[in-house]
This record gives C-alpha cells, structure tokens and sequence, in this order.
C-alpha cells in the first residue's frame, strides 16, 4: 500500500428501491458510480487491479439504511464535499451519500446495529411475544444447525404499538440479523406480518459510541 | 404505483433487485407531463432482456421525446409469476411501478420463436385480454417488432399490429398518430386503418388468409386500404442511425455485463441457412469516428469496465485493423476491456493480433457449421480448414489449449460422409495442436456443439424439408461410434433437444392456424420454452393434436418454388427469386461470392437506388 492513499468513509443511505441491492450488487454499483467520475480512486495492485471499495457493515437484503458506510482510498488529496457531490450525480436515486469524511473508528470495534422498526401485526401477539422469557431460533453456523435463544441479545426500546428501536449484535465476531427476531414471531404467530419496514439509523461501537 | 404491495412479495422471490427498476439511468418522467406510454416487453427473463442491444436503442429513443415514456418488463420467473398472481399484481413497468394496462402500447420485441408462450403469460399477467379481437378499447395497442415479424403469422391473432425492419423512425410515427387519436378520439379499427398505411407497419388484421385443401396458403387478401405488401423499413444512412448515449446499469449480474456498440449492420456473407444474413440486409457500417465516440460515452455514462463490438460479423468492417487500432487507444487508457466476439483472427497481421491477446476473450471457437467442403459450398459458409488451422496455430502459440467447434445437424444433402468430416476435422486440429511448437502443457480439449439445423423464412433453405428425428439420431450416434468412447476424453461433444427444435421449426414457416394451438398450450402451462427446465412438450403435442394439426407439416415438408408462403405479403426489399436461385445453386454445390467482392443481384440494390459497394 501506498503511504500517499488517503483512506475516505462514504456515509450514504440506501433506502426505496435500492433496499433489493444485495451487498455484494452493492459494491460493483459502487465501483460502477466512481468510474463514472474524476474521483483519483486507487485501485488495488495486482494482476487484475479494480476499483478499491470496502463496505463496513453489509446491510441485509430488505432493510433500508440511513447511516451505511463505505471505504475508499483517494490517490490525491480532493475536496470531501466535492466527492460528494459527484457520487450523488451518477448514483442511482435511492441511494445517496451523506457525508465524506476521515475514518474516526475501525471496522473490528464495531458490536451492535440499531434499527428502527415498523411492523403491522396482531399487536397483542406481538406484545405477548416480546414478553417471552426465551426466543429459540435456528441459526447456520459452520458446524450446521444449531438452536439459540435470542432474546437476551435482542434489545427493544421506546415501544410503541408496532413501533420501536431495536438494538441486534452486529460484530466481527458476532452478529444476528433482525430476520431471525422476525421470522420467530411469525412462527409464534402463525401468520404472515402485514408490513414490516426495518431502517438501520446506526452502529455502535464496542465502547458505546457511534461508529464514525 | 404498486410499491407497496411488491415490498410484501420482494424478499419471497429469487434476485429481486430484477423486479424493482430504479438502476442507474433508468429514465423515470412526471406523468402529468407525458402523453404516450409505452411498455416495452421482452420476453424473457430480466438477466436475458437486459443484455439486448435492441431493447436499448429503442427505449432511449422513445424516451428522448419529452412527452412519451418508454418503460421496460420482463417475463417474471415462475417464482414471481406465482407471487405476483397470489397477491393481485398485474404486470408494471420497471420505472414507474404502475400497471401497463392503463399505457397506451403494448409493445414486445419478438427476438426468437419459442418466447411466443412467454408473450401470452405477460399480456394475462398485465391483464389484458390475449387476443386482440377481444380488445375492443383503443388502449392499450399490443404491437410486435423484430426478426420474427418476417412471420408472425402464427402470433397473428394476437398483436394489433407489427413493424417491420428497422424501428427507429416507424415507431415514432406509430406513437405520433396514437398522440393525434387520444387528442382527437377515434376507434381502434381507425387508428388500426391508418396505421397500416404507414410504411413498415403490418395489421394483421387487415388480410383475410384462405387456405387450399392440402392445407397450404391458397391467397392472402388485404382489405379496406391495407397494402398488398408491407415493405421492410431501414436505415440507409447508418452513421446517422439513433445510438444511446447512456444504458441503464442493472444491479445484478446479467448475461452480458457491459456496454455494447453495433459497428455494422447486415452481412456481406449469404451463408444460406442465416436469417438474419437475409433480412437485415443491406450491408452498412459506422464510421470509425462514431463508433469511437460512442465507445467513449457509453463507457463514461455506465461506468462498465468492458465495451464489446456487436454485429453479424465484425471481421467484415471494411477497415478493421484502423478500427481496433483507434478504439484500443481509448481503452487501454482507460483500463477497459474490450471483448470481440466471434472475430476471425486469420485476417489479421500479428501487430494487431498481439493487441487483441491483451484483452480478455471468451476462447477459441469456430463455427464451420458443416464437416465437409462439400457441405460448406452448398450452405455457403465461407471458412475453409486452412482458415481454421491458422487460427488455431496462432492461439495455441498463444498458450490456448481448448477449442470449441460449432456444427449443424440435418443441413439440406448431408449424409454420413460429412459427418464423418466433423470428426476428422476435429482429430486434425488435435495433430496440429501436439504439432505446435511453443504450446501449452496441457491436453487438449476440443468441444463439438451439435444444434439442429432450421429452415427459416427468407433463407434460399425455406423451400427445405428439416431432418426428422430418426435422422437426426441416426446422424448423431454414428459421429458418437466413430469418435468412440475413448476420443470422447478429448473430444466432448453437446447437442440440442429435437422437442425444442421442432418446436422452432414448425413456429418459424407456421401459418396462422397455429395461433389457437399456442394458445392451448399456454392456456396448459407452457412458458418459458426456452428453457430446458420449464420446457414441456407432452402438452404442446396435445395441443397439436387437439386442432388435428401435423407437425411435420411446418417442419419436414419440401415446399415447391411456387408455393404461397404464409409470409408472402412481407417485402424484404430483396427478390424471391433470388432465393430461388440461391437454393438451385446449393443443390448443384456452388458457392456464390460475398457482397463486398461481387454483387449477387439479390435486388436489394433497387431499393436503395445505389450500389451497396462501390465496387472498382
Ligand atoms: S444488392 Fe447485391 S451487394 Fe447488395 S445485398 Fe444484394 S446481393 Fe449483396
């Protein structure tokens, strides 16, 4: 690697339509976007060189996002504001960068994602459920199917009929995707959730604060 | 806008980012402002539709007068189709997510024979009524364009009307006097009449067919004002055809992932089993300057790291050497790929083969379609095993160590001396490959594609019976026994499901009676016909035998000169007669010179009112 890189964090949102891009989609649509600009983007060494980008934290297919992040790395020192603004001009619609600034943290401190939730259900159901003592699902792991009780890993906060904030591990080491939570309601239920709407607004970091 | 119902289904369904729009340079418009809407079909699945230059050229086009807006749709894979039906979604437009019953056209691009099924599917999924005699409303015009409008007879029933050639500028005046009917009124039989003197645009329902007893055309009969002949429309100056500046960028992998520049159109060469050699004739070609520059922005507006030349046969650009030269100039700047599929690198000098190396290709194939020299003359497809060898030598100097070979089955006058050739060819190009000095260490691998050979409307083979099953069988078992089981370690050979082929066959020289046998087996399940795994023939042959109609009919018949075909009334600005000629020289296994050397005397020319080559 090269000293001279400047390493830069795209924060964008990515909601609408855009929320059926899978990470991987994500990435060649990023690539895509800087190649239509005069951004200096490094490109990785090599054989068969490409455009240089890291997504953080993939987001899961379905879930908006309004505070997603992405690497680069400039070959020349540009104006923050200015990549900004030629991102957004070749990007498609739904997705748009926030903000271009200087990595504060690493991606390994991240812990935890908080969603926002919208769900139109049975509420009494759902009221009854989140009151269980246990939440058993099946989750894949390398070694095959194993059961896990998610609930002491599952935080909701400022509940409000169908309503509320949901804080999920999201880690390196550790990570539950909000599905899970979803899909055990559902089996609870026995019936199709109306609507559900799951925007990530953060991460947090293992020391609390926003990932940044 | 249906948005909120698709959220529900989205995330049940395989790839749904194929089902949402919203990609980059997608064209999306303020309704109040627009006053034509057009769906534009293709049927087929989104990965195969979005790799169609066509489709491109037509939707920018469309879109680049300020009151239409062009939309795309897709044939909806099976798991979409059933979650769309389950929760009452009709067929929508990828860009506004509004159902296409409410635009003012319907418009498919008819690209290959078995999607036919897939062209019933998405008009009852939009909700619309299939057969255009039930559609009694002006809106929506279910329209059809394309290389099987030659004969779209056995689609007749259900399109109000089809554009014959080259789209760009009849489809726009399609749209103009569908602008003058919503402003003015009228009903679609008016609108239907006066369309159809439009040049380049056929209704189907404006000619009466009746049939003589042995089941064949016996006249073909316009009315109220309709032509005798609907003439094929072009482009003569292609430099100044409509080309894209931009393509919409889909997120998901599709089959060709990259931006595509047509270089030329038509083909200098007549092999005579090629369509698309016949009907997109007059040869014609860009200048380099605008190819180059459309290279250029088409790359700068995707963002796609990979730009392929796309025609007939790009070899045959008259100066091609120049072309590659300009072209890798910008791309080896830029990083670009540039991919060049299907050119024969024997009529190059080795500067200019060297640069082609440094981009990626898909490999080394060929497609001498027949064994024998024989067969070669009477098909007149031009390659000879010189031509082949040279090539090889070249690419297996340049490290490359599998080769794919594609022939036909079933060519008019083969017999088992010329499948025998096949294998000879095959075992030679092995000789030289162990013979090269400077090849790579690794075995080689030859790979023989068997299809079947089609006789197709305005091909000199349209007079020609296909090969029946047991033929075709035979024919493939014995180059099966002769390469035997060990020359199968080196030799892999592939080939295509007679269901399939027949299937095409019948549908490509069909008459309009086949309308009711499609819609049968529809109406039964068949979709997606093209795909081996949706295939079902069993309910296709029962819809034959349901209206007591013979397959072998259509496809193993010999027809005489003076047959009335059923696309009769269709003028491709070329002579019948020289089909005729043609398919009199194939039998006496003469060759006939390419366009470019010698004029053929198709008629063509007559039309154009020019020479299609200066010739010295
Ligand atoms: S008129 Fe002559 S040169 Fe032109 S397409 Fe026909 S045969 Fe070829």
């Amino acid at each position: 690697m090269n000293e001279n890189n400047i390493a830069v964090r795209l924060f964008f949102s990515k909601t609408g339509r855009a929320k059926y891009i899978s990470a991987l989609d994500l990435i060649t649509c990023f690539q895509r976007a800087i190649r239509r600009t005069d951004i200096p983007i490094w490109h990785t060494q090599g054989f068969n060189p490409h455009t240089y980008v890291n997504v953080n934290l993939p987001l899961s297919l379905g879930s908006e996002g309004i505070n997603e992040s992405m690497d680069i790395k400039l070959t020349e020192q540009i104006d923050f504001d200015a990549v900004r603004d030629m991102l957004n001009a070749v990007l498609p619609p739904d997705i748009r960068i926030i903000r271009v600034a200087l990595p504060v943290k690493k991606h390994t401190e991240i812990e935890k994602s908080v969603y926002s939730v919208n769900i139109v259900c049975d509420y009494d159901k759902f009221e009854e459920f989140m009151k269980l003592p246990s939440v058993e699902v099946e989750k894949k792991t390398k070694k095959g199917i194993t059961t896990l009780d998610i609930k002491p890993f599952t935080e909701i906060k400022d509940y409000e009929r169908g309503h509320f904030t949901l804080i999920m591990p999201s880690g390196c080491d550790f990570t539950l995707n909000p599905s899970l939570f979803f899909d055990a309601f559902e089996k609870f239920s026995g019936e199709e959730t109306e609507r559900l709407d799951i925007v990530r607004t953060g991460i947090l970091c293992k020391d609390g604060t926003q990932f940044e | 806008m249906l948005k909120e119902k698709l959220d529900k289904i989205l995330l049940k369904v395989q790839k749904p980012s194929r089902y949402i729009g919203g990609e980059v340079n997608a064209v999306v418009k303020d309704k109040s402002k627009v006053d034509i809407r057009f769906a534009f079909c293709f049927p087929d699945t989104y990965d195969i539709g979005m790799s169609h230059l066509g489709i491109k050229i037509l939707y920018s086009l469309k879109n680049s007068i300020p009151n239409y807006w062009c939309e795309r749709v897709f044939m909806p894979l099976p798991d979409m189709e059933e979650q769309m039906r389950k929760n009452d979604i009709p067929l929508y437009g990828l860009e506004s997510l509004d159902p296409i019953k409410d635009f003012e056209f319907i418009g498919f691009t008819l690209q290959y024979e078995l999607c036919y099924t897939n062209i019933l599917s998405m008009l009852d999924l939009a909700g619309v009524p299939v057969y255009s005699k039930d559609r009694k409303d002006l809106f929506p015009i279910v329209m059809g364009g394309g290389p099987c409008v030659c004969n779209a007879e056995p689609i007749a029933d259900f399109f109000d009307l089809f554009v014959l050639g080259e789209g760009e500028e009849v489809n726009l005046k399609m749209m103009q006097l569908a602008e003058k009917f919503k402003k003015n009124g009228g009903t679609k039989q008016e609108y239907l009449e006066q369309a159809a003197q439009i040049e380049g645009i056929y209704v189907p329902s404006l000619y009466d067919i009746s049939y003589n007893e042995d089941g064949t055309v016996k006249a073909i009969t316009p009315k109220n004002g309709a032509p005798a002949k609907v003439k094929k429309q072009i482009i003569d100056d292609f430099d100044k055809v409509y080309t894209p500046d931009s393509f919409v960028v889909p997120y998901t992998q599709i089959v060709h992932d990259r931006s595509v520049v047509e270089v030329l159109r038509g083909c200098i060469r007549g092999c005579r089993f090629c369509q698309a050699g016949f009907i997109y004739r007059p040869f014609r070609e860009k200048s380099k300057e605008t190819i180059v520059n459309q290279v250029k922005s088409l790359t700068e507006t995707t963002g796609y790291d990979e730009v392929s030349l796309s025609s007939l046969s790009t070899s045959d650009y008259s100066d091609i050497e120049g072309l590659l030269n300009d072209i890798t100039e910008y791309t080896d700047k830029k990083g670009v790929n540039l991919s060049l599929p299907s050119l024969r690198i024997d009529k190059f000098s080795d500067e200019v083969v060297k640069k082609i190396k440094s981009v990626r290709r898909s490999g080394l194939t060929f497609a001498p379609e027949a064994g024998s020299q024989r067969l070669r003359d009477v098909i007149n497809k031009n390659i000879t095993e010189e031509a082949i060898f040279k090539s090889c030598k070249i690419a297996f100097e340049g490290g490359y160590s599998s080769v794919k070979l594609y022939f036909m089955l079933g060519l008019p006058t083969e017999t088992l001396d010329d499948i025998k050739a096949i294998k000879e060819l095959a075992d030679k190009i092995i000789d030289l490959y162990y013979n090269t000095e400077g090849r790579s260490k690794k075995a080689i691998s030859i790979s023989i594609s068997l299809s079947t050979f089609i006789p197709k409307p305005f091909t000199p083979f349209e007079y020609e019976p296909q090969a029946t099953e047991e033929q075709i069988n035979e024919r493939q078992k014995y180059l099966l026994d002769i390469i035997g089981s060990k020359g199968r370690r080196r030799i892999d050979v592939s080939w295509s499901h007679y269901d399939t082929t027949i299937l095409e066959a019948v549908l490509a020289r069909g008459d309009r009676k086949l309308s009711a046998v499609i819609y049968e087996a529809w109406k039964n399940g068949c979709k997606l016909d093209g795909w081996n795994e949706y295939f079902k023939p069993e309910i296709w042959d029962a819809a034959f035998e349901k209206f007591g109609i013979d397959k072998a009919f259509y496809a193993n018949r010999k027809r005489e000169y003076d047959e009335i075909a059923p696309w009769e009334h269709m003028d491709m600005l070329f002579d019948r007669s020289f089909l005729v000629r043609e398919n009199i020289k194939a039998h006496e296994e003469k060759t006939t010179a390419n366009c470019r050397e010698k004029c053929a005397g198709c008629g063509i020319n007559k039309c154009l009112g020019r020479a299609c080559f200066k010739y010295e």
